[in-house]
């Protein structure tokens, strides 16, 4: 599991605190400067920056006993529920959420190492097998019909990256306890990244 | 996780989720511990112990320690959750909504929670002029290619180009349910939201001093006792990937639901009609005393828009509401205390 200075989020006064809630510059409508606190996992990649404003509906990993963990079940029929205090085994994991009205899941790739996750990959795959990414939102023809649908379906594969690397960041905090009307490519994505994470704990590599 | 303060010996917390109603649930719950400290839930006997009979008065019917852990809050909780979907579920074929829609307008003798929603489904489409409808005469079919849905043509029309207003539905004297023929209900709408409610009732009487529950992204019921913070749930702001806020609601109760058009544009659908609804509203926020009226009346504000928000302004006052046009964020003025706004510059609330 992660480990580093987790506690310190937990304190009254640090920015990520409900303390420090403020309204946001309305022109940047992903908010203010990213609150979010990257945990000491080891992990040495300049090229990981964090994240904007989440939900709660994110995933923490918390190595330390005595912290408020949020422990996620694993997905599917019969699936034990998860529990946060069990670590994660090294290896590669691919958990995969339960498919949309049109037929498209979301894919989840975890690398463990360490016991810590180290690599996070996150796709959407379509009814026909595809991975929504430049096309996404054109109509079966290749064209652009409805450019307002387009734009949305842009956005959320846009998102599919920031949300992996959040995950590997672990411990973004989030000044509210959970987001009214979110996104279905973020539910997706969070039971998809459960269900990896599952796999891990159960010693159940997809790739060894 | 929200900071509320050091952790508390007194208090603690446990996150537990599980698979239902297909999509995810997500549980908060806040367990009291004892005067000795904070329990260690791998110490507590589970529901092995038969010493520890099930509690009659706990709506479970299982036995779980007073601080449970997640993994035994979710097993606890999963199995109601599976108790509902399989009475309401049209995609199972045994369940009471398939039944319904096989009988072809005979009744049908069904469980509790159909007959619960049911009852409070008929009343909501009343109340919303049939924009909210489980039973619309209207039904849909795949497109083929692209995926969308399109109506069934039907020949049954007012004249006016509108169909009649839902299928009849109806519980007799004797507590059977009828719906006229063709095809089963469609709970899906209002189904997470009851589940809500009562998942988080059980949450209570497993001795819970606050609870929050979620069914996938829409449906949120929470609670928060005397003396507990209240829960603090953010309503996204339309359009943001990822999802930001662009106010935040203060709840000690109640039911939180949100419908909108902008990941999906298109999708909602008019069921006297078939067709797209106008986008004269970009997202509906509602918050209401049960999961199901907020699910349901966040449906048919989607598609009645301000018009019908100014009618249930009168016919259901202890609903509130966050409307979302393209221009401005209009909330109802008891939500003044509560309702935190964010983006201030883009969206100036505006009272009504």
């Amino acid at each position: 599991m992660a480990r580093g200075s987790a506690k310190s989020y937990l304190q009254p006064g640090h920015p990520a605190s409900l303390d420090h809630v403020t309204s946001q510059d309305a022109t940047d409508k992903r908010g203010a400067a990213p609150r979010s606190v990257v945990l000491d996992h080891g992990l040495s990649d300049p090229s990981v920056t964090p994240g904007s404003f989440h939900s709660a509906h994110r995933l923490r990993i918390l190595a330390p006993l005595g912290l408020l963990a949020f422990g996620v079940a694993g997905c599917g029929p019969g699936a034990p529920p998860f529990d946060a205090t069990v670590p994660l085994t090294d290896g590669v994991f691919v958990g995969e959420s339960a498919p949309d009205e049109q037929g498209a899941y979301g894919r989840s790739t975890v690398t463990v190492s360490d016991g810590r996750i180290s690599a996070s990959r996150y796709v959407t795959v379509q009814a026909n097998g595809s991975i929504k990414a430049e096309d996404y939102g054109k109509d079966s023809s290749g064209q652009v019909a409805n450019r307002s649908a387009y734009r949305a379906a842009q956005k959320a594969v846009a998102a599919f990256d920031v949300y992996a690397r959040e995950l590997i960041e672990a411990g973004v905090p989030a000044d509210v306890d959970k987001v009214s009307g979110a996104t279905i490519a973020y539910g997706q994505f969070l039971e998809a990244a459960t269900a990896a994470l599952v796999a891990s704990q159960q010693g159940q590599p997809s790739v060894d | 996780m929200i900071d509320r303060g050091p952790p508390s010996a007194a208090f603690t917390l446990v996150n537990c989720s599980f698979p239902a109603m297909g999509t995810l649930a997500e549980v908060t719950a806040k367990f009291p511990v004892g005067p000795t400290g904070i329990a260690n839930p791998a110490d507590i006997a589970g529901p092995a112990d038969t010493a520890n009979a099930a509690d009659p008065t706990s709506s479970t019917g299982i036995a779980v320690p007073p601080v449970p852990s997640a993994g035994q809050l979710g097993a606890a909780l999963r199995a109601l959750a599976e108790d509902i979907e399989q009475q309401l579920s049209r995609f199972r074929s045994d369940s009471d909504a398939a039944r319904l829609g096989r009988a072809a307008g005979k009744p049908v003798a069904v469980g509790q929670h159909t007959a619960a929603v049911v009852a409070r489904a008929i009343s909501l489409r009343e109340v919303t002029d049939g924009l909210f409808d489980p039973a619309p005469t209207i039904r849909y079919q795949r497109v083929p290619t692209g995926g969308s849905l399109a109506p069934i043509a039907s020949s049954q029309t007012d004249g006016a180009g509108q169909h009649p207003a839902g299928r009849e539905l109806q519980v007799m004297a004797d507590g059977l349910v009828r719906l006229a023929p063709p095809g089963e209900p469609d709970f899906g709408a209002i189904g997470k939201g009851y589940a809500a409610d009562l998942v988080l009732r059980a949450c209570r009487d497993l001795g819970a001093v606050a609870a929050l529950v979620a069914f996938g992204v829409s449906s949120i019921s929470c609670w928060a006792a005397q003396g507990q913070p209240a829960w603090r749930i953010g309503v996204r702001s339309p359009g943001s990937e990822p999802n930001v806020a662009l106010g935040v609601l203060s709840l000690r109760s109640g039911a939180v639901a949100t419908s909108s058009n902008d990941e999906q544009p298109g999708h909602l659908r008019d069921p006297r009609t078939g067709q797209p609804v106008d986008e004269s509203l970009v997202q509906a926020t509602v918050l209401a005393p049960d999961g199901m009226t907020a699910d349901a009346v966040s449906t048919a504000l989607m598609v009645g828009g301000l018009a019908l928000a100014v009618r249930l302004s009168e016919r259901l006052p202890q609903v509130q509401t966050i409307l979302v046009t393209p221009g401005a964020v209009l909330a109802s003025p008891s939500l003044n205390d509560i309702f935190q706004v964010r983006q201030r510059q883009a969206h100036q609330p505006v009272t009504r």
